[in-house]
């Protein structure tokens, strides 16, 4: 026991007197968690309770034109910008402004559209009354190609961004397609059929099927995920792998200075001194998460970000920590034993780390990439880490749900330490 | 008969790439003598005082230290005897001479009032008691030499191997740790195994010396004999038996 404390108390020293390794550890997890956060948070607003501006530009200005910019501005999804200042927005110049990226998304709607729309659902109205031997007598052939009504992106948008304004407009129009089918409908039966209306002469449809969002959580109540509950957990986990550059330096520096020589010398077990450093970075990635956690509570808030709410338990957080930062200084050490100069380990070190960070899914969500990077991801320590604290921070699971992600992380650390303590220098 | 600090027979040591840097070596090193392995480059001088020091293992032959047979792995009651001050500079240099020092020490499990005794008697001894607490990176290179001898003297060992102890260092510093050698030597009688290429130095500070040169034996025997025997320096001796062309191993 006293030598783990001798071999702990001297990992602490080295740290608290390397003032770069300390910015390493401390400083840079910190201000990376703040930026990704605030890069993040405007692409959650977005699709969250952020009005979507869409740059309008109406070459009919109609009935039915303005019906669908009606719909579309009482949706609460979409802001529709049809002018500058006192300038009206054409087809040229809302062209411009997407491709300068000062917009997103347009929409164009053609000259005659009320005319061809009309014309359109009397056409379907029509067909559909003669299939019952109901056809005017003055019935016309009417064009069956649907009228384009343009949607103009900037080209930086993300596939995901268009399709689900793509998705939300062409509802609205759909929409009103139907409601105005619906009219003529009953127009056209009106003047052949006894005809009691309602009351409703403008016949507003309303959906037969509804749908409502509920978010389980577990025990009932819980907060819905925000770019904070993201980035916080995310880029804790990234802060503890990235320990792995300094650790792997310090071990590659122990064997060139020859203070392994030395130590081996010394009637002590390898595998103590190894144990010593990996729990000296237990503690070190202990004081990382409360550094990061006190950034979401207080300091996160007063950037206007949203403040962050740990659904599960914090002393659950701290005890699963140890299983990442154990996995971790695994890592490092194997990294560490195994490279032959310090520039070695640092490259080797950065670039595993940001690896197992891409596919462990600290950038990107797994659910998100292909199905066979979703097997790959699986073994990055990463993942498991980050599937631990998602699980305490949103779904608030306890130890029992744990247990697997954790078994993992050790069983990591326990192959690490041993092919550690069985190479020699 | 005097007791054997060490017994080497036939120690060969062959590297995974097959280099052979020793080759059947044997000798023997009186308890309480210093004992200088002298070579040129690339002689087999760090390899054997490696094997000795339990830091390599041997590929043939036997080693006898303090009496006792080690085989492939070095044991801790013997680690405790013994007292290795590696050519490097075998210390954190972030950390002061005391924290080195303390760290090291509670290794062998010495702390609280005997480590105080102890560092503060050596530290004052060499020196550096007035910079205990200043970081060892500061240091000159004679500081350092004299902290890498420190350390490796903290627990009190019989048997002291020292590869190039004075490598590098200024004459104040040099004649600082010889004569703290020879006094440590002459007072607790602790064997001294020392590798150097500073001939002049070797001829007055050791008793006994071995010559090797590509991991072959060349002379052995005590200092003074040999000397007499031949009636030259031991440049000159060394010279003879190892040619004048250079080692650029």
């Amino acid at each position: 026991m006293k030598i783990l404390w001798a071999e702990i108390k001297k990992e602490l020293l080295l740290l608290l007197r390397d003032k770069a390794g300390l910015a390493l550890l401390f400083i840079m997890p910190a201000l990376l968690v703040v930026v990704m956060t605030y890069i993040q948070d405007a692409a959650f607003r977005v699709f969250s309770n952020e009005k979507v501006q869409v740059i309008w530009i109406d070459n009919d200005d109609t009935k039915s034109s303005n019906s669908i910019k009606s719909e579309l501005e009482t949706s609460g999804y979409f802001e529709l910008v049809d002018s500058l200042g006192d300038k009206p927005i054409n087809a040229e110049l809302g062209k411009g402004l997407i491709s300068d990226g000062e917009y997103q998304v347009g929409i164009i709607i053609p000259k005659d559209f009320h005319k061809k729309f009309k014309s359109r659902i009397k056409g379907r109205v029509d067909s559909l009354l003669a299939d019952f031997g109901l056809a005017d007598s003055n019935q016309m052939t009417v064009s069956n190609s649907p009228i384009t009504v343009n949607l103009i992106f900037d080209p930086l948008t993300k596939a995901t961004f268009k399709t689900s304004i793509s998705n939300g407009i062409m509802g609205i129009i759909n929409e009103l397609e139907t409601q105005y089918s619906f009219q003529a409908f009953r127009s056209k039966l009106a003047a052949r059929f006894p005809y009691n209306p309602s009351g409703n002469s403008e016949l507003k449809l309303k959906p037969i099927i509804g749908f409502e969002d509920e978010y389980i959580f577990k025990g009932g109540s819980g907060s819905l995920p925000s770019s904070v509950q993201h980035n916080v957990p995310a880029w804790s986990i990234f802060a503890m792998f990235f320990i792995i550059i300094s650790f792997s330096q310090r071990i590659v520096e122990e064997r060139i200075s020859g203070v392994n020589k030395r130590l081996r010398t010394i009637p002590v077990h390898t595998g103590l001194l190894v144990l010593g450093k990996a729990l000296t970075y237990v503690f070190i990635s202990e004081i990382q998460l409360v550094v990061i956690l006190a950034l979401g509570f207080w300091l996160m808030p007063i950037l206007g970000l949203p403040e962050l709410v740990i659904n599960g338990s914090f002393r659950l957080l701290l005890l699963f920590t140890i299983p990442i930062s154990l996995a971790s200084a695994g890592l490092a050490i194997l990294i560490g034993k195994w490279s032959k100069t310090r520039d070695q380990a640092a490259s080797f070190g950065s670039i595993a780390v940001i690896i197992m960070a891409a596919l462990g899914g600290v950038w990107v969500p797994v659910f998100v990439m292909p199905s066979l990077l979703q097997i790959v991801a699986k073994f990055s320590p990463l993942y498991w880490a980050l599937e631990g604290y998602y699980s305490i921070i949103v779904r608030g699971s306890t130890i029992y749900e744990l247990l697997i992600p954790a078994s993992i992380l050790i069983t990591l650390f326990g192959i690490t330490f041993a092919l550690s303590t069985l190479k020699r220098d | 008969m005097p007791e054997t600090a060490i017994d080497v027979l036939g120690l060969t040591k062959v590297y995974k790439d097959g280099y052979k840097a020793l080759d059947s070596v044997s000798l023997t090193v009186q308890k309480g003598s210093i004992y200088g392995l002298l070579g040129p480059n690339g002689a087999g001088k760090t390899t054997l005082i490696s094997i000795l020091s339990g830091l390599f293992d041997r590929t043939s032959g036997q080693v006898k230290i303090l009496g006792e047979n080690t085989e492939d792995l070095y044991r801790n009651e013997l680690q405790e005897k013994i007292g290795v001050a590696p050519q490097e500079i075998a210390l954190y240099e972030l950390l002061t001479p005391l924290e080195n020092l303390s760290y090291f020490a509670s290794l062998y499990g010495i702390s609280g009032e005997k480590f105080k005794t102890r560092s503060k008697e050596l530290l004052e001894k060499f020196g550096l008691w007035d910079v205990r607490n200043k970081p060892v990176k500061r240091f000159s290179g004679g500081m350092k030499r004299r902290l890498n001898l420190i350390a490796a003297l903290i627990h009190k060992p019989q048997l002291l191997f020292l590869d190039e102890p004075t490598e590098g260092i200024d004459v104040q510093s040099r004649n600082a740790i010889l004569e703290y050698l020879t006094e440590l030597n002459e007072k607790e009688k602790i064997t001294i195994i020392y590798t150097s290429h500073l001939l002049a130095e070797a001829e007055s500070f050791c008793h006994e010396i071995l010559i090797i040169d590509k991991g072959e034996k060349m002379i052995h025997g005590k200092m003074g004999d040999l000397l007499k025997d031949s009636g030259k320096g031991l440049q000159q001796v060394f010279l003879e038996l190892t040619g004048s062309h250079y080692r650029d191993l």
